[in-house]
């Protein structure tokens, strides 16, 4: 029990440590971050037109909780908020747990989802993944208090966090259904869930004409057509292998250790925690016909609920299996923890004030994948509040500090610079190609800045 | 279906054989290579007494005996392990144990299919197996010690023996040893032992081809599952005297059916190099296993495990270049199978708990080794 104690609090304080460091998760720079920035700089909640910033009309309740830190807290703000999160759902999974186990069996579910790389590298982050995860997980823990209208805010509020939370309601809905007997009540409250969302989906169809926009609307569909496809058994088994013990986000193998202890024990298993067993199989359904394009990110909200199964396989079984599975959760939680220590580790000259913000970001960022960051800080030295970028081929643009407007969504601004980065690095494969070309063609433009390792180039207007 | 082309001489391992045949009885050496191929012959001089005979023949009639010959080898090892329990080999159980170990068998396929040896071996280790329980102490080293004599591996079965202190029986089997050694001296010139012991001998040790698909020894595993040349070889020398070890300590209080089964495992597992027709050997657990956990009437945890081990050793993967680098432990299946069986020889109902602890292991040791290449320590 001390153990697992002690791995929850080192967890804990390496993760608010990290959430101290600066941001450099690819879908954070490019969207959670970059939207509540972008309506802070123009003091209004928009609609972004363009390929690059879609999902600015899905429902974004978090990063509407992000708007009103960003100003206050940079970076700092939205990581505290998943920080926080992730202390939250370490609550509610410790009640849920104890719904099924005493303390010990309760606290090894917590450490073990926990103490997980993801979750670890989430809580210092500026995704969404936590945030809903929490909600979905207090939703399920009123349920399981038959508490069915503060179930249907949470998981409206999930809902409202990101759209996958739907499958997580159809599940929630079966579940009280089956637990209670009530559908009346079940379907009400799926109903209220749907309606506390609503208002994000009004707005989208209001901006763009359809109210689940991006999806469906041509733009994101070829992703979305990879699905890991739950109707091809031998693939579903690979990608469920793949994900946990030769992941891209490392997680923990004890849920796939675990299996073959779960299909000998199944019977002591479904009798006394026959609820999670329906959620594990329906959950993994769920993440079996959902397109991969999350990786691991996308079993986040499903493995609090994994844990404390998993806690109960290992309860219901024979003393030799019992005490080989809890010594191999100490050894996995000892490793991921000494693993995201090791991570920590690098951020240390930026905590101890050794190192910039900027230097820290720029030792540590792929440039390749079109983050744009003012490494040496020519940009903030060069550009004023009367300047206008153009920029293209820049993908991520949380760091742009400077008034700009992307490719995407230029109509027609005078702009003075143009910012280009990899691809695109050249005035002329602009001139024809995009709605700026006019602009570029009918003026003269002159290099004045190149940077190899952040990949850009700057070409300043020439006056006549 | 390789059984309906035995008329003919199969596969590039037996041209090697027939090659060899023909140069030892010209007194050529075979092992700077033989007529058809630069790749040496790489068996011990000893072997000369088993493959002379294919040097007296043409190539059109000696193949299709050696097939034949093979198939029947086959035969003859799965009536006499049969007859071990002392039971009346009845027509239908004699059927459908060579039913299963041929027409869904792949390492017997692969045998016949590529001409090679490993039939005549599992004969010779099966025969000296049944000869030393009918207490035919003599005739059974003969029979071990011509199959080591014509590859060394099957050497390991020696350790039944020290298992059960039968030193006199070591003794007679080092003698027979002895006695085809200086037999081969006399037929087989100095200097092809000289240049099979220096030159062709200790490639068997070095980690050449070991990660090939088609080695499913345990070397095969690690190189398959490791870069690093060292840790690959260490850690094959540490697993293999440890599993001998607990052979040692395990086999002190076995019954000896399983010893003998477990036996036959570490001959394929501690392999350096175990191609997939080399498992014609798990023959022996398969059968011997079967009867004895059938006479123990035991539970179908055991069973199970049998069958699931049949299932690994008898299929192949046909595009093994395909499978993604995260799924390479696939391509140890065969492996996985013959410890599945190694286990259950030696725990019998205990197994259980010795495959989850392999299990928990496996799974545990994959995703650190993962976890350690993304961080850029790469083994």
């Amino acid at each position: 029990m001390i153990f697992l104690l002690i791995s929850i609090v080192v967890s804990s304080a390496n993760n608010f440590f990290s959430a101290l460091g600066p941001e450099i998760g690819f879908d954070a720079l490019w969207y959670h971050l970059t939207i509540p920035k972008l309506y802070l700089e123009f003091g209004k909640v928009f609609h972004i037109p363009g390929g690059l910033l879609y999902y600015s009309e899905m429902p974004r309740w978090t990063e509407m909780i992000y708007l009103t830190l960003l100003q206050a807290m940079s970076d700092t703000g939205p990581h505290l908020v998943n920080w926080l999160s992730g202390l939250g759902i370490i609550i509610c999974l410790y009640l849920i747990s104890r719904q099924f186990l005493n303390r010990i069996y309760s606290l090894l579910s917590v450490a073990m989802f926990y103490a997980s790389p993801i979750v670890s590298w989430l809580s210092s982050s500026a995704y969404i993944e936590l945030p809903r995860t929490f909600w979905e997980l207090i939703s399920f823990l009123f349920i399981l208090k038959r508490k069915y209208f503060l179930t249907a805010l949470s998981m409206g509020i999930a809902l409202s966090i990101k759209f996958h939370s739907i499958g997580s309601l159809a599940i929630l809905t079966l579940i009280a259904y089956m637990l209670f007997k009530n559908p009346l009540k079940s379907f009400l409250m799926a109903l209220l869930a749907i309606l506390v969302a609503v208002p994000w989906f009004i707005m989208a169809d209001l901006n763009t004409g359809y109210p689940l926009y991006p999806l469906g609307a041509g733009i994101i569909d070829s992703q979305l057509s990879s699905s890991p496809s739950f109707f091809q058994p031998l693939s579903f088994l690979g990608n469920f292998w793949k994900v946990f013990l030769a992941p891209d986000d490392l997680i923990s193998p004890i849920y796939v250790t675990i299996l073959p202890f779960l299909m000998i024990s199944i019977k002591k298993v479904w009798q006394k925690f026959h609820p999670l067993v329906i959620f594990f199989l329906l959950s993994s359904l769920l993440w079996g016909i959902t397109p991969p394009t999350g990786g691991g990110r996308f079993l986040i909200p499903y493995l609090p609920l994994w844990s404390v199964l998993v806690s109960g396989v290992i309860f219901v079984q024979t003393k030799w299996n019992k005490y080989l599975l809890i010594f191999a959760s100490i050894v996995i939680i000892s490793f991921n923890i000494f693993y995201r220590l090791a991570a920590s580790y690098r951020l240390r000259n930026f905590l101890l004030g050794n190192e910039s913000k900027q230097a820290n970001i720029c030792q540590r960022l792929d440039f390749s994948l079109g983050t744009f960051v003012d490494c040496d800080g020519f940009f903030e030295k060069n550009l004023s509040s009367k300047d206008l970028v153009y920029v293209s081929g820049v993908h991520n643009l949380f760091y742009l500090n400077f008034p700009f407007v992307h490719e995407t969504w230029y109509h027609g601004q005078p702009f003075n610079y143009i910012l280009l980065q990899n691809q695109k690095l050249s005035l002329e494969s602009l001139d024809n190609e995009s709605l700026a070309g006019d602009r570029i063609k009918n003026n003269r433009w002159e290099l004045i800045y190149t940077n190899n390792k952040t990949r850009v180039k700057l070409y300043k207007i020439v006056q006549p | 279906m390789i059984f309906l082309e035995m008329l003919n001489p199969l596969g590039m391992d037996f041209t090697v054989y027939y090659e060899a045949a023909h140069m030892f009885l010209r007194g050529l050496d075979p092992y700077q290579g033989i007529f058809s191929s630069t790749f040496p012959y790489n068996y011990p001089p000893t072997s000369v007494f088993f493959i002379w005979w294919l040097g007296m023949l043409p190539k059109f009639i000696a193949g299709p005996i050696w097939n034949f010959a093979s198939l029947a080898s086959l035969m003859i090892s799965i009536f006499f392990l049969l007859k071990l329990f002392g039971q009346k080999v009845t027509i239908v159980p004699f059927l459908v144990w060579t039913i299963l170990f041929t027409l869904p068998f792949f390492p017997v396929k692969f045998n016949i299919g590529n001409g090679q040896i490993n039939l005549f071996l599992l004969l010779f280790a099966v025969l000296s197996i049944y000869l030393y329980e009918k207490k035919k102490l003599n005739l059974s080293a003969f029979f071990l010690s011509f199959a080591i004599g014509i590859k060394f591996a099957p050497a390991i079965f020696v350790l039944y023996f020290l298992i059960k202190k039968d030193y006199a029986q070591i003794f007679r089997i080092g003698i027979w040893t002895l006695v085809l050694f200086l037999a081969s001296l006399i037929v087989v010139p100095e200097v092809l032992h000289v240049e099979y012991y220096s030159n062709i001998f200790p490639l068997s040790f070095t980690l050449g081809a070991k990660d090939w698909y088609y080695n499913q020894s345990l070397e095969g595993f690690l190189s398959r599952s490791f870069r690093t040349p060292w840790i690959i070889l260490t850690l094959t020398y540490i697993f293999s005297a440890f599993l001998i070890l607990i052979t040692w300590i395990k086999g002190q209080k076995t019954d000896k059916y399983r010893l003998w089964s477990a036996i036959a495992c570490l001959y394929l597992i501690v392999h350096p190099i175990a191609l997939q027709h080399y498992f014609v050997f798990s023959v022996i657990p398969f059968i011997l296993l079967s009867l004895y956990f059938r006479q123990q009437k035991s539970g179908i945890l055991i069973w199970v495990v049998i069958i699931f081990s049949y299932l690994l050793i008898a299929k192949d993967i046909r595009n093994f270049h395909l499978v993604p680098p995260e799924f390479r432990f696939l391509l140890s299946h065969m492996f996985f199978g013959i410890i599945s069986l190694w286990v259950l020889s030696l725990w019998e109902n205990h197994s259980g708990k010795i495959l989850t602890l392999i299990w928990v292991i496996f799974t545990l040791t994959a995703y650190m080794l993962h976890a350690f290449c993304k961080a850029k320590i790469c083994f």
